[in-house]
C-alpha cells in the first residue's frame, strides 16, 4: 500500500509501536519513528512509496529513531538513530529529527550492504541507459541530480549508485533528495507545487529540504537500467564549463575511490567495474551553473 | 657493491587488464587493487621475462646513444627512475628483490 493511503492513525501506530516496513528499490527497511512531527514530515516526503505493517516483508533493516534519552524526549527534545549495530550518530535537535532519519537509513545501505556493489553517487536514467555521478560530498551532486529529476530524468538515487555485479545493471533507490542552501530555491523555481519538503534551518550544513522522489521514479523502483556512462561533477562557479573524457585508469580510479565497498567484494567486484570502464564512457564535468551542466549531460546522453 | 636481482611475482596472483594509458592489477592475495602506469607496466613485463638487476633493465631500456627513452636524461638518470619505481612496486608486492 502506498503510505499517502494508509489511514493516518494506523500509520501513526505502527511507526510508533511494532514499525512500518518501508519496501524501496531493492531493500526493505522497518522505521520506527518517535516523534509526531517526524512521522508528520516522513509521511509528507515518502508519500509515494510502498509499505506494509510487520510480518509481511523480509526486513533488511532496522531504523529507529528516537530521544537518546527519555529525558531528553520532554526537557530540549533531540532525536538519534538507533539501528541494528552500533554507529557513531551524534543526537540533532528533535526539529532535525528527519534529517536524522536520513542518516540512519544512508547508513545501513553505506556499511550493510554486500550483494550490490555500491558507490557514493548520484544515479539518473533516461531511454534505458543510467548516468551515474560518482563524486565527494559538496561537488554538487545532488544539485545536478534534482535539477534532472525535475526535467524528465528519472530519479535512480541521490545518495547510492548500486550496481548488481552479476549483469552491471543499475538499481533504482528513489529516495529523497537532500537540497542544502541556495540550491533548494534553485530546484523550487523548477519544480512542480509541493515536490519540495519543509525547510529545516540551522543544520550543521545550513538550511536543508527535501525534493521527494518523483511519483513516476517510484513507481518504477523495481526496474533496473543499463549503465550508460560515468559522469564525475565538479561544480566550480568560477571557471567556464569543461567536459573531459577520462581515461580507462582514471575511470577505474574515481570508481574504486567512490565506491562504499569496494575492497570487501574482492575479484568479482574488480572484473565488473574494469568491465564496465572497458565498454562504458567516463568524463570529468566542470560546471559553473546548473542549467549549463543539465545541457552537458544532455549532450553526454545523446552521444550514448 | 652487491647487486640487487629484481624479479616479477607470478602472473597467476593477479587479475590483470591492460588498457592504452596503463594497467589494472587485482593481487589476488591481498585484495588489493593497482592501477599502473606505462612505465611500470613495462618493468613488470621486462621482469616478467626473466629475473634482472637495475643496470640490466636500464641497458634493456636505454636507446643506441645511451640516452633514456624519455629523453631526460642519461643513463644514470634512468636507472635512479627503475630503482624508485621497483621500490614502489616491491612495497605494493609486485616484485621480489634478493642479493645477488
Amino acid at each position: 500500500m502506498r503510505i499517502r493511503d494508509i489511514p493516518r492513525a494506523d500509520l501513526d501506530r505502527y511507526l510508533s509501536t511494532g514499525g512500518l516496513d518501508l519496501c524501496l528499490g531493492p531493500f526493505v527497511m522497518r522505521l520506527k519513528l518517535a516523534y509526531g512531527a517526524l512521522r508528520e514530515a516522513f509521511a509528507d516526503v515518502y508519500g509515494a512509496c510502498l509499505a506494509a505493517p510487520p510480518g509481511e516483508e523480509i526486513t533488511d533493516f532496522h531504523v529507529r529513531i528516537d530521544a537518546p534519552s527519555r529525558w531528553r524526549h520532554w526537557f530540549r527534545p533531540q532525536a538519534i538513530a538507533d539501528i541494528d549495530s552500533p554507529a557513531p550518530f551524534v543526537p540533532l535537535p528533535a526539529r532535525l529529527a528527519p534529517l536524522m532519519l536520513e542518516q540512519g537509513m544512508n547508513w545501513c545501505v553505506a556499511t550493510r550492504v554486500f550483494n550490490l556493489l555500491t558507490f557514493h553517487a548520484s544515479v539518473v536514467e533516461r531511454g534505458g541507459k543510467a548516468i551515474l555521478f560518482p563524486g565527494r560530498s559538496g561537488a554538487g551532486k545532488s544539485t545536478l541530480c534534482a535539477g534532472l529529476a525535475v526535467n524528465g530524468w528519472r530519479l535512480f538515487c541521490d545518495e547510492f549508485g548500486l550496481l548488481d555485479m552479476e549483469n552491471g545493471e543499475v538499481r533504482a533507490y528513489p529516495r529523497p533528495i537532500s537540497l542544502k542552501n541556495r540550491s533548494i530555491g534553485l530546484i523550487r523555481a523548477m519544480a512542480p507545487a509541493g515536490a519540495i519538503s519543509a525547510s529545516y534551518p540551522d543544520t550543521p550544513k545550513g538550511t536543508i529540504a527535501f525534493l521527494k522522489p518523483p511519483e513516476q521514479s517510484v513507481a518504477r523502483d523495481q526496474e533496473p537500467a543499463e549503465l550508460g556512462a560515468f559522469i564525475v561533477p565538479v561544480f566550480d562557479p568560477g571557471e567556464p564549463a569543461a567536459i573531459s573524457r577520462l581515461s580507462k585508469t582514471e575511470a577505474l580510479g574515481y570508481m574504486t575511490l567512490y565506491s562504499m565497498n569496494y575492497d570487501r567484494l574482492g575479484a568479482p567486484a574488480f572484473t565488473c567495474l574494469t568491465d564496465l570502464v572497458e565498454r562504458r564512457p567516463a568524463f570529468a564535468l566542470r560546471y559553473p551553473d546548473l542549467e549549463v551542466a543539465m545541457a552537458q549531460v544532455d549532450d553526454i546522453h545523446r552521444s550514448l | 657493491m652487491e647487486k640487487i636481482i629484481w624479479r616479477a611475482m607470478p602472473r597467476e596472483l593477479f587479475l590483470w587488464r591492460d588498457w592504452d594509458d596503463g594497467s589494472a592489477i587485482y593481487n589476488q592475495q591481498s585484495g588489493r587493487t593497482h592501477i599502473l602506469n606505462l612505465t611500470a607496466r613495462i618493468i613488470l613485463d621486462e621482469l616478467d621475462a626473466g629475473p634482472a638487476t637495475v643496470s640490466e633493465l636500464a641497458a634493456r631500456f636505454s636507446l643506441p646513444d645511451g640516452s633514456s627513452p624519455d629523453g631526460e636524461g642519461g643513463p644514470l638518470d634512468l636507472e635512479a627512475t627503475l630503482a624508485d619505481t621497483l621500490t614502489v612496486l616491491k612495497k605494493e608486492g609486485l616484485v621480489s628483490s634478493c642479493h645477488a
